[in-house]
């Protein structure tokens, strides 16, 4: 494995940061670490470009242990959230600043500089300096920057998060095709679950420290090991297994007894508010799903589609999010409506610790 | 053990130079103190014996309590004057605000004791205005004493509140009041409710500043203070006194100087704790216009507080001017008194720039390093250096120098007697300023710059080289004017420690005043302000980083 990261773990005063993570990347891979706030990712990532010391574990990058290289000698290229451009240097300077710690003749210098330039779309701008610059602007110079020195990893520390919207969708596509060029192997941060999913050849989602997941995005999103991944990325609707038995209707009985001789009152039953269906009406239930009633208290219009609020039971609200095609097909607040979802779609999960419920082997 | 050194072996470097600066520059001295305060003055016998005199003796105890209420007083005084200056200027439109607030700077920076002198000689016992009043009848009250102490001290102080009063006012968001109004404060009520308090911090830091400094000063209340004795001017007296030289005492005078000052800090620290706000500042609140008589009334109030403070200056610079003999003035200007100057003393200007410009080199150099180190490298060492660097903030010039003498004029190192012991007294006197600075300018600059220099193969010194000093010039520049100002008028040390051939300006010009020779004391005096002056213009029109006076 082209990185490999073993029994990390790093304490601050009175925090675990991080608690034993095992990672391990392939060489060309884009590999994105993905949690909320405080989970650690960005830890993890100063770790690997030096400016944090782990207390326990170990790094190895090309095969090469790296705990011991002080950072200036790691040959680990960074990207930073706020672009960190150096705001005194031009952006030519800024760009060709790694090259001549690394003592690189100077047309070689102005060459390299010329080309990276060229790849990030900012040819033209090498004499302007970072204050007449857009935010997007600096954040390719960020770049440019860690690109230029070839560097033997990538570390990118949620670099879209200061850039509006429209701007961010363009950016992680041109960051996507460059380093696919380039082949530079890549560590990600984000928060932003839509934008790991998109990016990412493979994903470790963290929690408080933990690793929880690792897997590639389609893993992630359908195949969560346990409640946090499966609400962290993407929505998720999530009902008592007392209460999912309750409310739900089934044709043939089918959801009186939970699968894998599950007991009710020891989940959770989850399901993605895009796979349930408004059923319409005259056409006949599916034996494959579990049905519910319910009556619509908000109805939002999303572009794509619409989400509905279906107020349930007393104190149950679900989600379901139904593509629209005719403003007629959009059901009003206040209407009876009945939604289903296909049992394999639905996921059960540990009251107490919130695991992954799953089919036992042998039964 | 190899990588160690190159991960971090320069930065420890200085964490350990730092701790030897402090350990022999200041906690030795103090030690010296320390243990020299526990010598009885009777017995010679090491115990408790001075503090109970102190505290028994209404002489001494006299001192302590004449300190407090001068500094108080100047406190409350700087208050006065600061405080509604800073609002008519920030919340109002005040034609020539720069002015005021350049002159304000400038009354700031000048020696204190210049101010006591100046106000000898408008309102001493042969003032001009006493004259003047005399011959038409009426006597004024005499300036020596608490009221002419306290006078100087507001007048010196107050632009510590005014401009960190100011500070605070601009960052009130515009919002903040606005909302105030729009739940239904009347202006009065929403001033009194919402601006006060998010302004009370401010005022406050300002005030302590006035007090620390009040507490230390040593030229005002030696020069105007007649009898009435503070404890830095005790202290002196007990140290030089040729009749009633008691060391010892003046060590426990001294080291009760220190304790009041920590104790000050302590309880500001405690206060403003529970008292720190802060909030997002989008949009300033601009000044507005003032019509009629009110206008004319802040106009009145914001320039005569900023006369009342420029008015010494002036006094000096036209008595400089004024003709002598021998102590008294005569009739007509020349340039006698500065003839008299340059023929008598040009060793003392010599010896200012000289001996100021050296320890400057050393201010900014170690200053940058270590507030660097205290602000980007983190450790517990580093924590305890930084808290440790601010031990010379309460260490009163006269305190200073007594400790220094004590520490250094005895084998293994003997300083005193040299030029270099008056250099090592400006040094770490102005240290945790310039320290303060570089740290404040540091926190302003984002970390991430100085790592991504590092990952981008630069070795950390030479990230700091390339990336930290190009962006903190302009603050070090700042600073290092400031440094450079403090040094070049220090008196409360540099009085206790020079030789005949290591006098500077404000000791020759200390020394006139005492022997009466105002007018070759004036003279010098000019020169002093006049370098001030060009020092503050130059940075002023020149310097790209605001002037900072903390």
């Amino acid at each position: 494995m082209y990185v490999e990261i073993d029994n990390l773990s790093k304490e601050f005063p009175g925090v675990k940061a991080l608690q034993d993570v095992n990672l391990t990347i392939k060489e060309g891979e884009f590999f994105t670490l993905l949690g909320p706030s405080g989970c650690g990712k960005t830890t993890l990532l100063r770790i690997i470009a030096g400016f944090y010391r782990q207390n326990n574990g170990h790094i190895k990058v090309a095969g090469e242990l790296i705990d011991h290289v002080p950072p200036h000698l790691r040959d680990i290229g960074m990207v930073f959230q706020n672009y960190a451009v150096f705001p005194h240097m031009t952006v030519e300077k800024n760009v060709a600043f790694g090259l001549e710690n690394r003592k690189i003749p100077k047309h070689a210098i102005n060459e390299r500089v010329g080309e990276v330039l060229e790849m990030v779309q900012m040819s033209g701008y090498e004499k302007r300096t970072p204050d007449k610059l857009s935010g997007g602007q600096q954040q390719r110079v960020g770049l440019a920057r860690a690109l230029v020195i070839a560097p033997r990893l990538l570390l990118m520390d949620e670099p879209l998060s200061n850039l509006d919207a429209k701007l961010r969708l363009n950016m992680r596509e041109e960051i996507l095709d460059i380093q696919r060029r380039l082949g530079t192997t890549a560590i990600y941060v984000t928060h932003d679950q839509e934008e790991a999913l998109v990016i990412s050849d493979r994903i470790a989602v963290m929690d408080l420290g933990v690793v929880q997941q690792v897997g590639t995005p389609w893993e992630i999103y359908r195949d969560p090991v346990n409640e946090f991944v499966s609400s962290f990325v993407g929505s998720m609707n999530k009902l008592g297994g007392e209460e999912a038995l309750r409310s739900s209707k089934s044709v043939k009985e089918l959801s009186s007894t939970l699968p894998w001789g599950i007991k009710a009152e020891e989940c959770k039953v989850c399901f993605r508010p895009t796979d349930a269906e408004i059923w319409a009406g005259g056409e006949q239930k599916r034996e494959d799903s579990v049905y519910f009633v319910g009556k619509v208290s908000k109805a939002l219009f999303v572009g794509s589609g619409v989400i509905y609020r279906i107020q349930v039971g007393d104190d149950l609200i679900l989600t379901v999010h139904s593509e629209v095609a005719d403003p007629e097909e959009i059901i009003e607040e206040g209407g009876v409506v009945e939604f289903y979802v296909e049992k394999k779609r639905l996921l059960f999960f540990d009251k107490a610790t919130g695991v992954r419920l799953r089919q036992t082997k042998g039964v | 053990m190899k990588n160690w050194l190159r991960r971090d072996g320069f930065w420890n470097l200085i964490t350990l130079i730092g701790f030897l600066i402090i350990f022999f520059l200041v906690l030795y001295p103090l030690f010296n103190i320390l243990m020299q305060s526990f010598i009885s003055l009777e017995t010679e016998k090491f115990g408790l014996g001075n503090y109970i005199t102190f505290f028994t003796t209404p002489y001494y105890l006299k001192s302590l309590l004449n300190s407090l209420v001068v500094s108080l007083g100047g406190t409350l005084g700087a208050i006065i004057l600061g405080v509604p200056l800073a609002f008519f200027t920030s919340r109002y439109k005040i034609l020539g605000t720069p002015l005021l607030n350049s002159l304000a700077t400038l009354a700031l920076l000048t020696p204190p004791f210049l101010g006591a002198y100046a106000w000898i000689v408008m309102l001493g016992r042969n003032g001009f205005i006493t004259t003047a009043f005399a011959k038409i009848g009426i006597t004024l009250p005499p300036i020596y004493g608490a009221f002419g102490i306290i006078l100087v001290y507001a007048l010196q102080y107050y632009p510590f509140v005014f401009l960190l009063t100011v500070n605070g006012l601009q960052t009130i968001d515009r919002s903040l009041e606005e909302a105030a109004s729009n739940m239904g404060a009347t202006p009065l009520k929403r001033f009194f409710k919402v601006t006060i308090p998010l302004v009370t911090p401010s005022v406050t830091s300002g005030a302590l500043l006035a007090f620390m400094l009040s507490l230390a000063n040593f030229g005002t209340p030696q020069i105007i203070g007649g009898r009435y004795r503070v404890l830095p001017t005790m202290a002196y007296n007990m140290y030089t006194s040729e009749i009633a030289k008691r060391p010892a005492m003046a060590s426990t005078i001294s080291i009760i100087l220190v304790l009041v000052a920590a104790v000050t800090i302590f309880l500001q620290k405690f206060v403003s704790k529970r008292r720190k706000f802060t909030s997002v500042l989008l949009y300033r609140t601009q000044p507005i216009r003032l019509k009629g008589a009110s206008n004319f009334f802040a106009h009145c109030i914001s320039y005569l507080i900023v006369f009342l403070s420029t008015l010494p200056m002036g006094v000096v610079v036209l008595f400089a001017f004024k003709n002598t003999k021998g102590p008294v003035f005569v009739e007509g200007y020349g340039l006698g008194n500065f003839r008299q100057v340059s023929r008598e003393v040009p060793q003392a200007i010599i010896n200012s720039f000289w001996f100021s410009i050296v320890a400057l080199l050393f201010i900014v150099v170690v200053g940058t390093l270590l507030g660097f180190i205290v602000t980007r490298k983190q450790n517990i060492a580093n924590k305890i250096l930084d808290a440790l660097l601010m031990t010379p903030y309460i260490v009163p010039g006269t305190v200073m120098g007594i400790g220094l003498i004590i520490a250094f004029n005895k084998p293994p190192v003997i300083l005193y007697g040299t030029w270099m012991i008056i250099i090592v007294a400006y040094f770490i006197r102005r240290l945790p300023y310039s320290v303060r600075s570089a740290s404040s300018i540091l926190q302003q600059i984002d970390p991430d710059l100085e790592d991504a220099g590092i990952s981008l193969g630069a070795p950390p010194a030479r990230a700091f080289r390339k990336i930290a000093i190009p962006l903190m010039i302009p603050g070090i520049i700042s600073g290092a004017v400031m440094s450079w100002i403090t040094s070049i008028n220090e008196l409360s040390a540099s009085i206790l420690l020079y030789v005949g051939n290591t006098t500077t300006m404000p000791i020759r010009i200390y020394a006139w005043v005492l022997g009466g020779y105002f007018g070759p004391a004036a003279a010098l005096a000019t020169i002093l302000l006049a370098t001030t002056g060009v020092a503050l213009f130059l940075l002023n029109t020149f310097g790209r980083g605001k002037i900072d006076i903390v």
